[in-house]
């Protein structure tokens, strides 16, 4: 299991788009994928899931893959979300 | 005949015959028997409303709205959240009741956390969810059918969705009238983008109106007219022609330089606050960006904009400009706005307080990162950099001093960055104007702000009822000191724009144009107009009205000569 602290430093916040953008990268992985904001654990495969989550711009947000693919996976979706998630 | 008074959200004046859209029927509560039957029918309406989704993205793709598309596909990617689909399924199956009913009680519950949130961006898209719901159990019904309209019609609704638009037969939707609605909600900007006019807030409406009654409504000034009578269609006729006239006139002037009649140039960019905006003026034929306000990157967040997030804003309008010039006004901001993070006092005039350079010369670190930021981002591309409210030279020294620290900074830390980058300062309180023969020496260009230049000269809060009319950018001393600012910018030999909202005043162009200003920056809807206008204007003429008009010394006489001008050359 690996574990990060990310930035979602998308100007509005993971609203409907760049949260969708997040669970197509995530979905190509084998991975349990979640987040970890304000101390509740969101599905990082489910857009609802994360929009449910509502988190602002400039929010730090643990980033937890557990899976058999889970280095290439933390790396990818690391870089998907400081590169703005197509924003 | 009634009349009714809404928001007038998407611009433009039609008439119709109402067409009453009711959406968000409850859906009805039944047993089911088999409950897997059941299931099977929702997973069989899922996929085929994913397929649909898709399709309406591509539509609206096409129609060249990609932001608005780009919900659609991600709507395509939410449809299976096991928050919805998988809940949905569970209630069927425990509940033993038909997908219609399981798919609402699955979403309110979704519906009701997203609206929760305190920031309302993310809270209205609840609406989202709902749209998805709607069209899934559209599927179910089995009616994916286009409405489809042989005459002029005028939707009514409650409510839309971007969707319920797209699904539409555009050709004969003449406006759009909601009884509720707020002007930033997707189907207001899809209106908007789709040159449908659109008016929300008509309270009562739906009651109001009758299935076919004719409607007219104005989305300028949010005027509806239900059953007009004779005269008033006749004055809608009337003002429709002219409207489609005039559109069909400004666009002649796309694709062209801005020019007077006699063939002097003027440069004719625009104001922005974000990229959204950005996108607008390119699509109205900018020919740069005059002052991009960068104040939305640092309000409504908790902590200052890392460099990193700025560069990406920065970049991407410099990138959707090409090799067009784009001017980066930096941080404009002062104690009337609240900025937690940024521990402002509250001042009791932040007009005259601590606030645009003055505020970033003492928070260093703010301001530091900002220029490091546009340095970084100005590689290879035409950014240029503008300060705000500059009164003393010392301040335009200072922060000259502090772009040249940011840049060895940058070299020592091995970062790229623009070596050359051209400066330049607004214009905006009567000292920068009284000494611009000396700044003229420091900078690049010179942008007059006259909102503010304006309130400073005439010691006048224009936010204050009671002494609003004596603002007035044609006041002689604001004129006096708009034209000196230019003629010292001549001297030395420098651009001098205008982006206030006197830039694109039809009034005062012959004066610009007198004063020989180089650049208008306007907002992205006045571009066509603008350039249509100076298109009318002699150059030798505007001369001599600016000569006359320099020499008056009432605001009266100044419109007085303005409008004796445009009435005679302008039609």
């Amino acid at each position: 299991m690996l574990k990060r602290t990310v930035l979602i430093n998308n100007p509005l916040g993971l609203h409907a788009r760049p949260a969708a953008n997040l669970v197509t990268i995530c979905s190509c992985f084998k991975s349990v994928i979640t987040i970890i904001f304000n101390g509740k654990i969101y599905n990082a495969k489910s857009a609802i899931s994360l929009m449910m989550a509502g988190i602002k711009s400039g929010s730090e947000v643990e980033l937890i893959v557990d899976g058999v693919d889970e280095y290439t996976a933390i790396e990818e979706i690391e870089q998907a979300i400081t590169g703005g998630l197509g924003e | 005949m009634i009349v009714l008074t809404g928001i007038g959200v998407s611009p433009g004046v039609d008439i119709g015959k109402a067409y009453k859209w009711e959406n968000y029927l409850k859906p009805q509560i039944i047993n089911i028997n088999n409950a897997e039957v059941e299931i099977e029918r929702f997973r069989q309406a899922v996929d085929l409303e994913i397929i649909n989704t898709l399709d309406i993205a591509e539509c609206i793709r096409k129609a060249s709205a990609k932001k608005e598309a780009d919900v659609f596909t991600a709507q395509a990617v939410m449809i299976k959240s096991p928050e919805l689909y998988d809940a949905t399924i569970e209630i069927i199956k425990s509940d033993c009741v038909n997908a219609e009913f399981a798919i609402w009680q699955a979403a309110n519950i979704i519906i009701d956390v997203i609206e929760g949130i305190d920031d309302e961006y993310m809270s209205q898209r609840a609406s989202d969810i709902r749209d998805i719901c709607q069209r899934i159990c559209t599927q179910l019904k089995g009616e994916t059918e286009k409405a489809v309209f042989i005459f002029a019609t005028v939707i009514v609704a409650c409510k839309l969705m971007p969707s319920d638009i797209a699904g539409f037969d555009l050709q004969f939707v003449k406006g759009i009238v909601m009884q509720d609605g707020g002007s930033a909600s997707h189907a207001v900007i899809l209106a908007r983008t789709l040159g449908i006019p659109a008016v929300v807030g008509v309270a009562g409406i739906m009651s109001i109106v009758a299935e076919g009654a004719t409607i007219a409504l104005n989305g300028d000034s949010g005027r509806i007219i239900v059953n007009p009578d004779e005269s008033e269609i006749n004055n809608i006729n009337t003002l429709i022609k002219e409207q489609s006239k005039a559109k069909l006139l400004l666009e002649r002037f796309r694709g062209f330089r801005t020019q007077t009649a006699d063939g002097i140039k003027i440069e004719l960019v625009a104001n922005i606050a974000n990229i959204s905006d950005a996108e607008r003026a390119l699509a109205n034929d900018c020919e740069g960006i005059g002052l991009f306000r960068t104040e939305f990157l640092y309000i409504d967040r908790k902590e200052t904009p890392g460099e990193d997030e700025q560069i990406k804003v920065y970049e991407s309008v410099a990138k959707l400009m090409g090799n067009k010039p784009v001017i980066i006004r930096t941080l404009d901001i002062g104690g009337d706005k609240d900025v937690p993070y940024l521990k402002l006092a509250k001042e009791e005039n932040p007009y005259l307080g601590l606030r645009a350079i003055r505020l970033c010369l003492k928070k260093r670190e703010l301001f530091s990162s900002q220029l490091k930021a546009l340095l970084r981002a100005a590689i290879n591309k035409n950014i240029r950099i503008m300060f705000p409210m500059i009164t003393v030279i010392d301040e335009l020294i200072h922060a000259k001093e502090l772009v040249r620290k940011a840049q060895r900074e940058l070299a020592s830390q091995g970062v790229l960055y623009a070596q050359e980058v051209l400066i330049g300062m607004m214009v905006e309180t009567p000292a920068a104007a009284m000494l611009a023969n000396e700044f003229a020496e420091e900078v690049d260009f010179f942008s007059i702000g006259t909102n503010d230049l304006t309130q400073y000269t005439l010691a006048v809060d224009r936010g204050n009822q009671s002494v609003a009319d004596l603002y007035s950018t044609c006041n002689p001393s604001v004129l006096k000191l708009i034209a000196m600012t230019a003629s010292a910018a001549h001297q030395k030999r420098i651009p001098v724009g205008i982006c206030g909202e006197a830039a694109s005043d039809s009034l005062l162009l012959p004066f610009w144009v007198g004063i020989e200003i180089s650049e208008l920056s306007v907002s992205p809807g006045q571009i066509l107009r603008v350039r249509s206008e100076i298109s009318q204007i002699s150059n030798e003429e505007a001369h001599k009205l600016a000569d006359d008009v320099l020499k008056m010394k009432s605001v009266i006489e100044v419109e007085q000569a303005l409008k004796a001008f445009r009435g005679e050359r302008i039609k």
